[in-house]
């Protein structure tokens, strides 16, 4: 099975967690590979190639990271080898898009120009604006615009009602295979045939594995 | 790795959590004696064409022994290759090894017809690994060393054997300091290389993909196991520090990544001793916590801490991991408890650094966490450090990261401080303290040093005369059979020397020690003395264990909670889990 990781960043009181929480307790086929906690889960879906018309499985591998302020110089140490992010912000907190923004740019900056993480850009408690106006602080047009500046994905949703949830990690999915499919392309006409399954290697090992990494 | 399988490494209660099955290696003997293209050679060039001379020293195991000898001298063989052990020793392991397989058999087919009460019954009757069988039932796919040490005897297997035996002699006769990432590549590419010739040589060649993978697993076991005293960066920097003293002339360029792990934990422990104590929930926005729930907190505390001095007992990145991930776990047990729904990063994060924070400073050389933390990450293999194992472990090291790089200048960003006049007074409070019984340790030292040299020199007359007397050699278990004069010259026959004789600072060596002074004097207990001894062992984790949860869970029946620990297989972790998902 091919598997993609995925950091969620974000301001703690925005709703991360709740997103992914919504999103891997929905699926039909429930994950039992957390068996610590929470912060680390894991979530298969399916999808269509379009080119042989099979149905192909993909695995997220979910990594949550602290939101609290102090905590965002580890960041860095999470977000290092992931395929996607997930930036979500909070519809009814004024400050919260600008913190997503920090961690978009901080995101491109320290992973570089050639990478190609698929940013998705998340803005929760859509329901809290459907039942009252009012509260929201910062508009659909706001979010979209920065999101297409800067070549994210972009959604409104309520992970608390189940709103546009599922969305968010298809269209990831979607787009990480696709990529996953030219790579092999590419991998495959450079090494000649029969070297295709080496880029599976590659994406199968988010982990570090250089004696460099920040505690050493 | 599945949690179930914690229980082989969690209930290891034996002095030397990994040594009991690691020593049967040692036994492996080499039938035949020709080494011809079976010798691994190591090297760390990257390009194969300026390969240094040096570098290419070949071991020459069995130089002496070209002659074939009957089948009845064999084991006796072993005592002249250098081997310290002696026959009886063998036949005693060997017998082991056979009741082992026995229970193992009588017990999976016991566990099948028996109801989970009486197996405590079984436990008590077969001491020996009982524990370990009845949870390893339980699960899939069995992390089984022994095993693999089965495989490994097949004659067939024999070439694996000889290479494997030459890469370790050769990396621990190398008396050349190598760096971290140098350690990582040798043992990477040798375990490329063996990967390979398991595919040619049953008995691997035949195995399913689930043995291939225990064995694959094992062998980073047996390998990490061996080389720990050069890989484990505390002990190597011990290691150089005693050869300086040894041959003062002699310049040691200590590696610098070692030694950078090595500094970093001093200065982390540093930050513990110092903030450690004055640290509170609300200055790592932990709320949710009355004081019922910090007095609990405190209980669990032990639990963690248990899992983290037995990771620095482990020698293997598996275990070391399974430990790891345990005490993880312990925190989200936590967190449960006190009725927090999320249980995400938010909320997991600031108690895995509050509850570091906590560790006993007092106790901090038995754990060398930073050292550890990169040492499971670089040694364990990228394929089974995935998913979850890798972010756990990144937290962790998060964790320590943070911790470490607490300084006066920063503290008020890392943590939050509501009257910071207050807290700054503590904190000099503290420093004060911290000097003042450092001032007190020196003068003990000082005076422990005399007594040491004391006894050191003691010691060395003891074993002077044992060697003369008995010609044996500490330690050559790890050459294999190589000739004593060869290891005159190596630097591990002095590193062997070394821990024969003085009394090191940690605990860890301390054991090899021993273990060395005790089949020296070869006064290793009986059979029925060993099985007995490790059913008290049990017995003392079981009480141990028992007394933990009755200080967490205080309003239950004693009786009940041991019931429950029973049902659990004596998992301490798991009986925790259960209990909080009851209550």
């Amino acid at each position: 099975m091919i598997q993609f990781k995925l950091v969620l960043l974000g301001d703690s009181s925005v709703g991360k967690s709740s997103i992914v929480t919504r999103f891997v307790k929905d699926q039909f086929d429930l994950n039992k590979e957390s068996t610590i906690g929470a912060a680390f889960l894991s979530q298969t879906i399916k999808l269509l190639d379009g080119d042989s018309g099979e149905e192909v499985a993909i695995k997220f591998e979910i990594w949550d990271t602290a939101g609290q302020e102090r905590y965002k110089s580890l960041a860095p140490m999470y977000y290092r080898n992931s395929n996607a992010a997930i930036v979500v912000y909070d519809l009814c907190d004024a400050n919260s898009l600008s913190k997503a923004v920090k961690w978009v740019n901080e995101l491109k900056e320290k992973l570089g120009e050639d990478n190609d993480c698929i940013i998705s850009l998340i803005g929760n408690k859509l329901d809290i604006t459907l039942e009252d106006e009012s509260k929201r602080a910062i508009s659909f047009k706001e979010g979209e615009d920065f999101a297409i500046e800067n070549g994210l994905y972009f959604h409104e949703v309520s992970a608390k009602d189940n709103i546009g949830i599922k969305d968010i990690f298809q269209e990831i999915g979607e787009s990480l295979y696709k990529q996953y499919k030219e790579k092999r392309v590419k991998n495959s006409t450079a090494n000649g045939p029969g070297t295709s399954g080496t880029s599976n290697v590659e994406l199968n090992r988010p982990s570090t594995n250089d004696s460099t990494s920040c505690c050493s | 790795m599945s949690f179930e399988e914690q229980f082989d490494s969690n209930n290891n209660n034996t002095d030397h959590y990994d040594d009991d099955n690691i020593d049967s290696f040692d036994m492996l003997h080499d039938n035949n004696n020709s080494n011809e293209g079976e010798e691994y050679k190591i090297n760390l060039d990257e390009n194969n064409d300026k390969k240094e001379e040096e570098e290419k020293v070949v071991i020459e195991d069995d130089d002496d022994e070209k002659v074939e000898k009957p089948e009845e001298e064999e084991k006796l063989d072993l005592q002249k290759d250098g081997n310290n052990i002696t026959f009886d020793n063998i036949e005693k392991k060997d017998i082991d090894e056979k009741v082992y397989e026995d229970e193992r058999k009588v017990m999976n087919d016991k566990i099948d017809n028996t109801s989970q009460n009486s197996l405590e019954d079984l436990v008590k009757n077969t001491g020996i690994d009982a524990k370990k069988i009845i949870s390893n039932s339980e699960t899939k796919t069995i992390f089984d060393f022994k095993s693999f040490l089965n495989f490994l005897r097949d004659p067939k297997a024999e070439p694996i054997l000889k290479y494997t035996k030459s890469f370790i002699n050769q990396v621990l006769k190398s008396d050349r300091w190598y760096t971290f990432k140098e350690q990582k590549r040798l043992i990477e590419d040798f375990e490329d290389f063996i990967y390979k010739k398991f595919a040619i040589y049953e008995p691997f060649k035949l195995m399913n993909a689930d043995d291939l993978n225990n064995c694959k697993d094992s062998m980073e076991k047996l390998l990490t196991n061996k080389l720990y005293a050069k890989i484990f960066s505390p002990i190597y920097y011990n290691l150089s520090l005693k050869m300086s003293k040894m041959n003062p002339n002699e310049k040691i360029d200590f590696p610098k990544d070692h030694l950078k792990l090595v500094k970093n934990d001093q200065q982390l422990w540093s930050n513990i001793n110092k903030f450690g104590s004055i640290i509170t929930l609300e200055n790592l926005e932990i709320y949710n916590l009355t004081e019922v729930n910090a007095d609990m907190l405190n209980k669990f505390f032990k639990v963690f801490n248990r899992e983290l001095w037995k990771m620095g007992k482990f020698r293997s990145p598996r275990d070391k991991l399974v430990c790891l991930l345990n005490s993880c776990k312990i925190i989200f047990s936590y967190l449960k408890k006190i009725g927090n729904k999320g249980l995400t990063a938010d909320d997991f994060m600031p108690l895995l650094i509050y509850s570091v924070l906590k560790l006993p400073a007092l106790d901090s050389e038995n754990y060398f966490l930073l050292s550890t933390a990169s040492y499971i990450d670089n040694f364990r293999q990228a394929n089974f450090l995935k998913g979850e194992e890798s972010y756990y472990l990144m937290s962790f090291q998060g964790a320590l990261q943070f911790i470490l790089e607490l300084n006066e200048e920063n503290m008020f960003e890392k943590f939050k401080v509501k009257d910071t006049e207050f807290f700054t007074n503590k904190l000099n409070e503290r420093k004060g303290l911290i000097t003042a019984t450092q001032l007190e340790k020196e003068e003990q030292i000082k005076q422990k040093k005399f007594e040491k040299k004391l006894h050191e020199k003691e010691e060395e007359e003891l074993k002077q005369n044992q060697n003369s007397a008995a010609g044996s050699w500490p330690l050559s278990s790890w050459f294999g059979g190589s000739s004593p004069t060869n290891q005159e010259d190596s630097i591990l026959s002095k590193f062997s020397n070394l821990i024969t004789t003085t009394t090191t600072t940690t605990e860890d060596e301390n054991k090899d020690t021993n273990q060395v002074i005790s089949k020296e004097k070869n006064t290793e207990p009986s059979n029925i003395e060993i099985q007995q001894q490790i059913e008290n062992q049990i017995k003392q984790s079981e009480l141990e264990d028992l007394s933990s949860l009755k200080d967490m869970f205080p309003q239950l029946d004693e009786a009940i909670v041991k019931d429950i620990y029973i049902l659990k297989n004596r998992n301490i972790t798991q009986t925790i889990e259960s209990i909080l998902e009851m209550l």
